[in-house]
Protein backbone atom coordinates (compact mmCIF):
# COMPACT_ATOMS: atom_id res chain seq x y z
CA UNK A 1 0.00 0.00 0.00
CA UNK A 2 2.75 2.43 0.79
CA UNK A 3 4.69 1.23 -2.18
CA UNK A 4 1.16 2.42 -4.24
CA UNK A 5 1.03 5.84 -2.55
CA UNK A 6 4.12 6.40 -3.37
CA UNK A 7 4.01 5.21 -6.72
CA UNK A 8 0.77 7.43 -7.20
CA UNK A 9 3.11 10.67 -5.37
CA UNK A 10 6.07 10.05 -7.86
CA UNK A 11 3.29 10.61 -10.65
CA UNK A 12 1.94 14.07 -9.25
CA UNK A 13 5.10 15.18 -8.91
CA UNK A 14 6.47 14.70 -12.27
CA UNK A 15 3.77 15.49 -13.70
CA UNK A 16 3.90 18.98 -11.69
CA UNK A 17 7.36 19.79 -12.76
CA UNK A 18 6.40 19.24 -16.49
CA UNK A 19 3.40 21.67 -16.02
CA UNK A 20 5.65 24.24 -14.21
CA UNK A 21 8.32 23.95 -16.61
CA UNK A 22 5.90 24.32 -19.21
CA UNK A 23 4.23 27.21 -17.84
CA UNK A 24 7.89 29.24 -17.56
CA UNK A 25 8.43 28.45 -21.12
CA UNK A 26 4.99 30.06 -21.42
CA UNK A 27 5.62 33.12 -19.66
CA UNK A 28 9.05 32.82 -21.40
CA UNK A 29 7.97 32.32 -24.95
CA UNK A 30 4.91 35.46 -24.43
CA UNK A 31 7.75 37.89 -22.90
CA UNK A 32 9.54 37.29 -25.97
CA UNK A 33 6.59 38.39 -28.34
CA UNK A 34 6.06 41.49 -26.38
CA UNK A 35 9.05 42.63 -27.04
CA UNK A 36 8.83 41.51 -31.07
CA UNK A 37 5.14 43.38 -30.79
CA UNK A 38 6.74 46.66 -29.22
CA UNK A 39 9.57 46.63 -31.78
CA UNK A 40 7.24 45.68 -34.45
CA UNK A 41 5.21 48.96 -33.38
CA UNK A 42 8.18 51.22 -33.56
CA UNK A 43 8.86 50.18 -37.30
CA UNK A 44 5.30 50.42 -38.37
CA UNK A 45 4.92 54.40 -36.26
CA UNK A 46 8.55 55.34 -38.61
CA UNK A 47 6.69 53.86 -41.42
CA UNK A 48 3.94 55.71 -40.78
CA UNK A 49 6.21 59.40 -40.31
CA UNK A 50 8.04 58.49 -43.53
CA UNK A 51 5.05 58.12 -45.23
CA UNK A 52 3.92 61.46 -44.42
CA UNK A 53 6.24 62.72 -45.14
CA UNK A 54 6.51 61.62 -48.53
CA UNK A 55 3.44 63.07 -49.31
CA UNK A 56 4.97 66.07 -49.60
CA UNK A 57 6.59 64.77 -53.03
CA UNK A 58 3.07 64.27 -54.49
CA UNK A 59 1.74 67.89 -54.14
CA UNK A 60 1.15 69.57 -57.54
CA UNK A 61 -1.18 72.01 -55.46
CA UNK A 62 1.96 73.46 -54.04
CA UNK A 63 4.91 72.13 -56.59
CA UNK A 64 6.72 74.76 -59.07
CA UNK A 65 5.20 73.17 -62.87
CA UNK A 66 7.42 73.85 -65.94
CA UNK A 67 5.41 72.64 -68.62
CA UNK A 68 3.80 69.82 -66.08
CA UNK A 69 7.25 68.73 -65.22
CA UNK A 70 6.86 68.87 -61.00
CA UNK A 71 10.02 69.77 -59.55
CA UNK A 72 8.87 67.83 -55.33
CA UNK A 73 12.10 70.07 -54.65
CA UNK A 74 11.09 73.56 -55.27
CA UNK A 75 7.23 75.40 -54.29
CA UNK A 76 5.58 77.70 -56.34
CA UNK A 77 5.25 81.18 -53.84
CA UNK A 78 2.32 82.37 -55.31
CA UNK A 79 0.53 78.42 -55.53
CA UNK A 80 1.51 78.46 -51.71
CA UNK A 81 -0.69 81.27 -51.51
CA UNK A 82 -3.30 80.34 -53.34
CA UNK A 83 -3.22 76.61 -51.86
CA UNK A 84 -3.30 78.52 -48.26
CA UNK A 85 -6.60 80.93 -49.69
CA UNK A 86 -8.36 77.55 -50.13
CA UNK A 87 -8.05 76.35 -46.70
CA UNK A 88 -6.84 72.89 -46.74
CA UNK A 89 -7.09 72.13 -42.78
CA UNK A 90 -11.15 72.35 -43.61
CA UNK A 91 -11.26 69.81 -46.17
CA UNK A 92 -12.39 66.35 -45.60
CA UNK A 93 -10.29 65.47 -48.69
CA UNK A 94 -6.97 67.07 -47.42
CA UNK A 95 -7.75 65.88 -44.53
CA UNK A 96 -7.67 62.62 -45.51
CA UNK A 97 -4.79 63.14 -47.58
CA UNK A 98 -2.05 64.90 -44.84
CA UNK A 99 -4.26 63.38 -41.57
CA UNK A 100 -2.71 64.88 -38.31
CA UNK A 101 -0.17 66.87 -39.32
CA UNK A 102 1.11 70.64 -39.28
CA UNK A 103 2.73 71.83 -42.45
CA UNK A 104 4.31 75.06 -42.54
CA UNK A 105 6.74 76.39 -45.34
CA UNK A 106 9.08 79.03 -44.34
CA UNK A 107 11.26 81.24 -46.22
CA UNK A 108 14.55 80.84 -44.91
CA UNK A 109 17.23 83.51 -47.68
CA UNK A 110 17.97 86.36 -45.52
CA UNK A 111 18.23 88.19 -49.33
CA UNK A 112 14.37 88.21 -49.43
CA UNK A 113 14.02 91.75 -51.69
CA UNK A 114 10.38 91.13 -51.86
CA UNK A 115 9.82 90.80 -48.17
CA UNK A 116 6.56 93.61 -48.78
CA UNK A 117 5.61 90.72 -51.43
CA UNK A 118 5.65 87.33 -49.59
CA UNK A 119 5.40 86.82 -45.92
CA UNK A 120 8.02 84.93 -44.28
CA UNK A 121 6.19 82.16 -43.15
CA UNK A 122 3.07 79.99 -44.73
CA UNK A 123 0.19 78.00 -42.22
CA UNK A 124 0.03 75.66 -44.68
CA UNK A 125 -1.92 73.38 -43.07
CA UNK A 126 -2.97 71.86 -39.49
CA UNK A 127 -5.01 69.44 -38.13
CA UNK A 128 -4.86 67.60 -34.45
CA UNK A 129 -7.72 65.13 -34.59
CA UNK A 130 -8.54 65.63 -31.51
CA UNK A 131 -5.75 64.87 -29.07
CA UNK A 132 -2.47 64.42 -29.34
CA UNK A 133 0.51 63.09 -27.44
CA UNK A 134 3.60 62.98 -29.16
CA UNK A 135 4.45 65.78 -31.50
CA UNK A 136 7.86 65.09 -33.89
CA UNK A 137 8.79 67.94 -36.40
CA UNK A 138 10.41 67.24 -40.11
CA UNK A 139 13.02 69.76 -41.47
CA UNK A 140 13.28 69.56 -45.51
CA UNK A 141 14.79 72.44 -47.97
CA UNK A 142 13.30 73.91 -50.83
CA UNK A 143 13.82 75.72 -53.33
CA UNK A 144 10.93 78.74 -52.89
CA UNK A 145 10.18 80.01 -57.03
CA UNK A 146 8.58 83.40 -57.84
CA UNK A 147 7.28 83.06 -61.04
CA UNK A 148 6.12 86.54 -61.91
CA UNK A 149 9.46 88.06 -61.14
CA UNK A 150 11.73 84.66 -62.07
CA UNK A 151 13.16 84.58 -58.81
CA UNK A 152 14.36 81.41 -56.13
CA UNK A 153 14.75 81.71 -52.52
CA UNK A 154 15.91 79.01 -50.14
CA UNK A 155 13.04 77.61 -47.66
CA UNK A 156 11.95 75.15 -45.17
CA UNK A 157 9.14 73.09 -45.23
CA UNK A 158 8.16 71.59 -41.44
CA UNK A 159 6.39 69.27 -41.59
CA UNK A 160 4.71 68.25 -37.67
CA UNK A 161 3.09 64.92 -37.15
CA UNK A 162 0.85 64.20 -34.27
CA UNK A 163 0.80 61.22 -32.45
CA UNK B 1 -3.31 -7.35 -2.85
CA UNK B 2 -3.65 -8.26 -5.64
CA UNK B 3 -7.12 -6.28 -6.32
CA UNK B 4 -5.39 -3.10 -4.75
CA UNK B 5 -2.69 -3.28 -7.51
CA UNK B 6 -5.17 -3.76 -9.91
CA UNK B 7 -7.04 -0.58 -9.28
CA UNK B 8 -3.80 0.77 -8.67
CA UNK B 9 -2.61 0.50 -12.21
CA UNK B 10 -6.11 1.09 -13.57
CA UNK B 11 -6.12 4.55 -11.61
CA UNK B 12 -2.76 5.48 -13.00
CA UNK B 13 -3.19 4.59 -16.07
CA UNK B 14 -6.67 6.75 -16.23
CA UNK B 15 -4.77 9.68 -14.30
CA UNK B 16 -2.05 9.74 -16.93
CA UNK B 17 -4.75 9.69 -19.57
CA UNK B 18 -6.43 12.83 -18.65
CA UNK B 19 -3.36 14.69 -17.53
CA UNK B 20 -2.14 14.05 -21.23
CA UNK B 21 -5.64 14.88 -22.52
CA UNK B 22 -5.29 18.29 -20.90
CA UNK B 23 -1.91 19.04 -21.65
CA UNK B 24 -2.78 18.01 -25.76
CA UNK B 25 -5.64 20.64 -25.30
CA UNK B 26 -3.03 23.10 -23.74
CA UNK B 27 -0.36 22.74 -26.92
CA UNK B 28 -2.66 22.76 -29.63
CA UNK B 29 -4.95 25.76 -28.18
CA UNK B 30 -1.83 27.59 -27.62
CA UNK B 31 -0.44 26.69 -31.05
CA UNK B 32 -3.85 27.61 -33.09
CA UNK B 33 -3.41 30.82 -31.05
CA UNK B 34 -0.02 31.49 -32.16
CA UNK B 35 -0.92 30.53 -35.36
CA UNK B 36 -3.73 32.89 -35.54
CA UNK B 37 -1.57 36.32 -34.04
CA UNK B 38 0.90 35.58 -36.91
CA UNK B 39 -1.36 35.43 -39.31
CA UNK B 40 -2.93 38.35 -38.52
CA UNK B 41 0.61 40.46 -37.55
CA UNK B 42 1.48 39.41 -41.34
CA UNK B 43 -1.56 40.67 -42.77
CA UNK B 44 -0.93 43.82 -40.58
CA UNK B 45 2.10 44.51 -41.93
CA UNK B 46 1.02 43.61 -45.44
CA UNK B 47 -1.61 46.43 -45.37
CA UNK B 48 1.02 48.80 -43.93
CA UNK B 49 3.69 48.26 -46.45
CA UNK B 50 0.84 48.08 -49.34
CA UNK B 51 -0.73 51.56 -48.08
CA UNK B 52 3.39 52.59 -48.30
CA UNK B 53 3.62 51.19 -51.76
CA UNK B 54 0.39 52.95 -52.44
CA UNK B 55 1.44 56.49 -51.23
CA UNK B 56 5.20 55.84 -53.47
CA UNK B 57 3.87 54.90 -56.67
CA UNK B 58 2.60 58.30 -56.84
CA UNK B 59 5.92 59.47 -57.70
CA UNK B 60 6.73 56.82 -59.76
CA UNK B 61 4.48 56.98 -62.64
CA UNK B 62 5.43 54.81 -65.62
CA UNK B 63 7.09 52.65 -63.25
CA UNK B 64 5.72 48.68 -63.21
CA UNK B 65 6.38 47.29 -59.91
CA UNK B 66 5.64 43.87 -58.54
CA UNK B 67 5.28 42.30 -54.82
CA UNK B 68 4.70 38.79 -54.43
CA UNK B 69 2.18 37.33 -51.60
CA UNK B 70 2.49 34.21 -50.61
CA UNK B 71 -0.81 32.73 -48.78
CA UNK B 72 -2.39 36.04 -48.64
CA UNK B 73 -5.19 37.59 -50.82
CA UNK B 74 -6.03 41.57 -51.24
CA UNK B 75 -9.61 42.31 -51.54
CA UNK B 76 -10.66 45.59 -53.12
CA UNK B 77 -14.21 46.54 -52.22
CA UNK B 78 -16.93 48.39 -54.58
CA UNK B 79 -17.24 51.35 -52.50
CA UNK B 80 -13.40 52.29 -53.08
CA UNK B 81 -12.83 53.42 -49.17
CA UNK B 82 -10.83 50.34 -48.24
CA UNK B 83 -8.72 47.06 -49.11
CA UNK B 84 -8.80 44.72 -47.13
CA UNK B 85 -5.65 42.13 -46.37
CA UNK B 86 -7.21 38.95 -45.11
CA UNK B 87 -8.95 40.21 -41.85
CA UNK B 88 -6.69 43.93 -41.85
CA UNK B 89 -8.64 46.68 -43.70
CA UNK B 90 -6.96 49.66 -44.68
CA UNK B 91 -8.05 52.93 -46.00
CA UNK B 92 -7.61 54.17 -49.26
CA UNK B 93 -10.54 57.07 -49.29
CA UNK B 94 -8.50 59.55 -51.20
CA UNK B 95 -6.05 57.55 -53.31
CA UNK B 96 -7.86 56.20 -56.70
CA UNK B 97 -6.76 52.83 -57.22
CA UNK B 98 -8.31 50.46 -60.09
CA UNK B 99 -8.14 47.36 -59.95
CA UNK B 100 -9.92 43.64 -59.78
CA UNK B 101 -11.90 43.00 -56.95
CA UNK B 102 -9.41 40.40 -55.89
CA UNK B 103 -5.52 39.88 -56.21
CA UNK B 104 -2.98 37.16 -55.26
CA UNK B 105 -0.04 35.75 -55.89
CA UNK B 106 1.37 38.24 -57.68
CA UNK B 107 0.67 41.98 -57.18
CA UNK B 108 1.72 44.23 -59.81
CA UNK B 109 1.62 47.96 -59.94
CA UNK B 110 1.60 50.95 -62.51
CA UNK B 111 0.79 53.99 -62.26
CA UNK B 112 0.43 57.12 -64.75
CA UNK B 113 -0.47 60.73 -64.22
CA UNK B 114 -3.62 62.42 -65.32
CA UNK B 115 -3.00 66.21 -66.71
CA UNK B 116 -6.21 68.20 -67.39
CA UNK B 117 -3.98 69.37 -69.01
CA UNK B 118 -2.56 70.48 -65.44
CA UNK B 119 -1.33 67.57 -63.46
CA UNK B 120 -4.13 66.89 -61.85
CA UNK B 121 -3.44 63.26 -59.35
CA UNK B 122 -2.06 60.03 -59.81
CA UNK B 123 -4.07 57.15 -61.39
CA UNK B 124 -2.69 53.49 -59.58
CA UNK B 125 -3.14 50.59 -61.59
CA UNK B 126 -2.88 47.69 -59.47
CA UNK B 127 -3.28 43.64 -60.28
CA UNK B 128 -2.40 40.51 -60.11
CA UNK B 129 0.15 38.38 -62.49
CA UNK B 130 -2.09 35.21 -62.57
CA UNK B 131 -5.31 37.64 -64.23
CA UNK B 132 -5.26 37.13 -67.67
CA UNK B 133 -5.75 40.23 -70.20
CA UNK B 134 -6.72 39.38 -73.09
CA UNK B 135 -6.53 41.51 -76.38
CA UNK B 136 -9.00 40.30 -78.60
CA UNK B 137 -8.68 41.50 -82.03
CA UNK B 138 -6.30 44.28 -81.27
CA UNK B 139 -3.14 44.63 -81.99
CA UNK B 140 -2.51 47.99 -80.15
CA UNK B 141 -1.35 47.68 -76.22
CA UNK B 142 -3.80 50.39 -75.12
CA UNK B 143 -0.94 51.99 -73.25
CA UNK B 144 -1.11 48.67 -70.76
CA UNK B 145 2.35 48.17 -69.23
CA UNK B 146 4.59 45.11 -70.08
CA UNK B 147 4.53 43.52 -66.34
CA UNK B 148 0.85 42.53 -66.41
CA UNK B 149 -0.27 39.14 -68.38
CA UNK B 150 -1.65 40.10 -71.45
CA UNK B 151 -1.96 38.55 -74.36
CA UNK B 152 -3.52 39.33 -77.94
CA UNK B 153 -5.03 36.62 -79.87
CA UNK B 154 -7.05 36.84 -83.41
CA UNK B 155 -10.41 35.47 -82.40
CA UNK B 156 -11.99 34.70 -78.88
CA UNK B 157 -11.64 30.69 -79.91
CA UNK B 158 -8.23 30.93 -80.00
CA UNK B 159 -7.84 31.97 -76.32
CA UNK B 160 -6.91 28.82 -73.76
CA UNK B 161 -6.98 29.55 -70.10
CA UNK B 162 -3.66 28.84 -68.46
CA UNK B 163 -4.90 28.13 -64.85
CA UNK B 164 -5.31 32.09 -64.56
CA UNK B 165 -7.89 32.68 -61.56
CA UNK B 166 -9.27 35.80 -63.64
CA UNK B 167 -9.68 36.67 -66.93
CA UNK B 168 -10.78 39.87 -68.55
CA UNK B 169 -11.28 40.02 -72.56
CA UNK B 170 -10.77 43.46 -74.05
CA UNK B 171 -12.57 44.32 -77.50
CA UNK B 172 -12.87 46.90 -79.90
CA UNK B 173 -16.03 44.88 -81.33
CA UNK B 174 -19.23 43.55 -79.72
CA UNK B 175 -17.97 40.69 -77.41
CA UNK B 176 -21.89 39.87 -77.28
CA UNK B 177 -21.44 37.89 -80.69
CA UNK B 178 -18.82 36.26 -79.82
CA UNK B 179 -19.34 32.75 -77.64
CA UNK B 180 -16.98 32.03 -75.06
CA UNK B 181 -13.93 29.26 -75.47
CA UNK B 182 -14.16 26.29 -73.18
CA UNK B 183 -10.99 26.83 -71.18
CA UNK B 184 -13.35 29.93 -70.01
CA UNK B 185 -16.63 28.53 -70.16
CA UNK B 186 -15.63 26.38 -67.28
CA UNK B 187 -14.29 29.19 -64.90
CA UNK B 188 -17.13 30.69 -62.21
CA UNK B 189 -19.05 33.87 -63.70
CA UNK B 190 -17.70 36.26 -61.15
CA UNK B 191 -14.05 35.86 -62.20
CA UNK B 192 -14.61 36.38 -66.19
CA UNK B 193 -15.47 39.77 -66.93
CA UNK B 194 -15.08 41.78 -70.51
CA UNK B 195 -15.21 45.17 -71.77
CA UNK B 196 -15.50 46.67 -75.18
CA UNK B 197 -13.58 50.18 -75.80
CA UNK B 198 -15.51 52.42 -78.01
CA UNK B 199 -13.00 54.95 -79.18
CA UNK B 200 -15.19 56.79 -81.39
CA UNK B 201 -17.37 57.88 -78.45
CA UNK B 202 -14.57 57.14 -75.45
CA UNK B 203 -16.42 54.75 -74.07
CA UNK B 204 -15.79 51.57 -71.99
CA UNK B 205 -18.98 48.78 -72.18
CA UNK B 206 -18.52 45.93 -69.44
CA UNK B 207 -20.06 42.80 -69.27
CA UNK B 208 -19.83 39.75 -67.26
CA UNK B 209 -20.58 36.22 -67.58
CA UNK B 210 -23.61 34.39 -67.02
CA UNK B 211 -23.44 30.86 -67.43
CA UNK B 212 -22.14 30.31 -70.82
CA UNK B 213 -22.21 33.74 -72.42
CA UNK B 214 -21.67 37.28 -71.65
CA UNK B 215 -24.27 39.57 -70.81
CA UNK B 216 -23.66 43.65 -70.75
CA UNK B 217 -23.09 45.21 -66.93
CA UNK B 218 -22.50 48.78 -67.44
CA UNK B 219 -20.81 51.43 -69.31
CA UNK B 220 -18.56 54.08 -68.37
CA UNK B 221 -16.65 57.25 -70.08
CA UNK B 222 -13.01 58.02 -70.15
CA UNK B 223 -10.87 60.76 -71.37
CA UNK B 224 -7.82 60.09 -71.76
CA UNK B 225 -5.23 57.24 -71.95
CA UNK B 226 -5.11 57.18 -67.92
CA UNK B 227 -8.59 56.96 -67.69
CA UNK B 228 -9.33 54.31 -70.44
CA UNK B 229 -6.40 52.29 -68.41
CA UNK B 230 -8.09 52.73 -65.77
CA UNK B 231 -11.32 51.38 -67.23
CA UNK B 232 -9.44 48.39 -68.20
CA UNK B 233 -7.83 47.61 -64.87
CA UNK B 234 -11.61 48.17 -62.92
CA UNK B 235 -13.13 44.82 -62.02
CA UNK B 236 -16.60 46.73 -62.86
CA UNK B 237 -17.95 49.82 -63.82
CA UNK B 238 -18.35 50.75 -59.67
CA UNK B 239 -15.25 50.63 -59.03
CA UNK B 240 -13.95 53.03 -62.29
CA UNK B 241 -16.45 55.34 -61.31
CA UNK B 242 -16.12 55.80 -57.62
CA UNK B 243 -12.40 56.16 -58.07
CA UNK B 244 -12.75 58.61 -61.09
CA UNK B 245 -14.75 60.88 -58.30
CA UNK B 246 -11.89 60.76 -55.67
CA UNK B 247 -9.67 62.14 -58.98
CA UNK B 248 -12.47 64.18 -59.53
CA UNK B 249 -12.63 66.05 -56.53
CA UNK B 250 -9.19 66.62 -55.78
CA UNK B 251 -8.92 68.15 -59.66
CA UNK B 252 -12.18 70.80 -58.64
CA UNK B 253 -9.61 71.70 -55.73
CA UNK B 254 -6.83 72.23 -57.77
CA UNK B 255 -8.85 74.04 -60.27
CA UNK B 256 -9.94 76.70 -57.26
CA UNK B 257 -6.45 77.17 -56.12
CA UNK B 258 -4.94 77.47 -59.80
CA UNK B 259 -7.73 80.29 -60.27
CA UNK B 260 -6.83 81.69 -57.07
CA UNK B 261 -2.59 81.79 -58.40
CA UNK B 262 -3.75 83.48 -61.37
CA UNK B 263 -5.83 86.00 -59.69
CA UNK B 264 -2.70 86.90 -57.86
CA UNK B 265 -0.71 87.34 -60.80
CA UNK B 266 -2.87 89.32 -62.77
CA UNK B 267 -2.49 91.79 -59.70
CA UNK B 268 1.37 91.82 -60.86
CA UNK B 269 3.01 94.60 -63.39
CA UNK B 270 3.08 92.88 -66.57
CA UNK B 271 0.41 93.98 -68.83
CA UNK B 272 1.27 92.11 -71.73
CA UNK B 273 0.32 88.94 -69.86
CA UNK B 274 -2.55 90.09 -68.76
CA UNK B 275 -5.18 89.11 -71.80
CA UNK B 276 -3.69 85.70 -72.16
CA UNK B 277 -4.07 85.38 -68.01
CA UNK B 278 -7.27 86.18 -67.66
CA UNK B 279 -8.54 83.91 -71.03
CA UNK B 280 -6.80 80.82 -68.95
CA UNK B 281 -8.77 81.94 -65.79
CA UNK B 282 -11.65 81.65 -67.66
CA UNK B 283 -11.27 78.20 -68.59
CA UNK B 284 -9.61 77.24 -65.28
CA UNK B 285 -13.37 78.52 -64.04
CA UNK B 286 -14.85 75.89 -66.45
CA UNK B 287 -12.86 73.14 -64.95
CA UNK B 288 -13.82 74.02 -61.60
CA UNK B 289 -17.29 74.46 -62.81
CA UNK B 290 -17.39 71.16 -64.77
CA UNK B 291 -15.85 69.31 -61.81
CA UNK B 292 -17.98 69.89 -59.09
CA UNK B 293 -20.18 67.21 -60.86
CA UNK B 294 -17.41 64.60 -59.87
CA UNK B 295 -19.24 62.11 -62.43
CA UNK B 296 -17.66 61.40 -65.57
CA UNK B 297 -20.52 61.58 -68.32
CA UNK B 298 -20.01 61.43 -72.24
CA UNK B 299 -20.47 65.30 -72.47
CA UNK B 300 -17.78 65.88 -69.69
CA UNK B 301 -15.65 63.99 -71.21
CA UNK B 302 -16.07 66.00 -74.83
CA UNK B 303 -15.96 69.34 -72.43
CA UNK B 304 -12.74 68.55 -70.54
CA UNK B 305 -11.18 67.53 -73.80
CA UNK B 306 -12.02 71.49 -75.39
CA UNK B 307 -11.03 72.99 -72.20
CA UNK B 308 -7.65 71.12 -72.20
CA UNK B 309 -6.86 71.32 -75.58
CA UNK B 310 -7.71 75.16 -74.95
CA UNK B 311 -5.53 75.64 -72.03
CA UNK B 312 -2.26 73.68 -73.47
CA UNK B 313 -2.46 76.71 -75.78
CA UNK B 314 -2.75 79.08 -74.12
CA UNK B 315 -0.09 78.14 -71.60
CA UNK B 316 2.03 77.53 -74.66
CA UNK B 317 1.45 81.18 -76.19
CA UNK B 318 2.32 82.72 -72.45
CA UNK B 319 5.59 80.40 -72.32
CA UNK B 320 6.71 82.41 -75.64
CA UNK B 321 5.76 85.42 -74.14
CA UNK B 322 7.49 84.61 -71.25
CA UNK B 323 4.62 85.16 -68.77
CA UNK B 324 4.08 83.51 -65.67
CA UNK B 325 2.63 79.91 -66.95
CA UNK B 326 -0.97 78.46 -65.95
CA UNK B 327 0.97 75.26 -65.52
Amino acid sequence: MRKAQLQIMENIFVILIITVLLVLAFVFAIGMQKRDARAKQEEMKELDLLKKARVLDFLPEMQCSDNNYLNPDCYDLIKLQAFVSVNPSDHLFYKSLFGRLNITVMVLDPNLDATDRWPREWHIYDYTGGKYTSYQTFYRPVTLRDPVNMTSYFGWIILGVYG
Amino acid sequence: MNKKATVEVQFNWIYATIVGFTFLIIFFGVGMAIRSNAQKSMERDVAVYLDDIFTSMQGSENTENSLDLPSIDIAFKDDCQTFNVGSQAESIKYLPVFSPSLVKKKLVSFSLGWDIPFRANYLLYVTSKEVAYVLVGISEDLGLPDNINKEKVASLSAFVNQNNYKVRLIFFEDPLSQSLPPSVKKMMDTDVTAIQIVKAENKVNYFRKKGNSLVSAGTVYYADIPTMVAAIYSENPKIYECNMEKAMTRLNLESEALLDRISIITESDIPDCIPLLNQARGKLSEIEVESRDTRLTSEKVTALHNIRMSLNNLNGELNIKSCPTVY
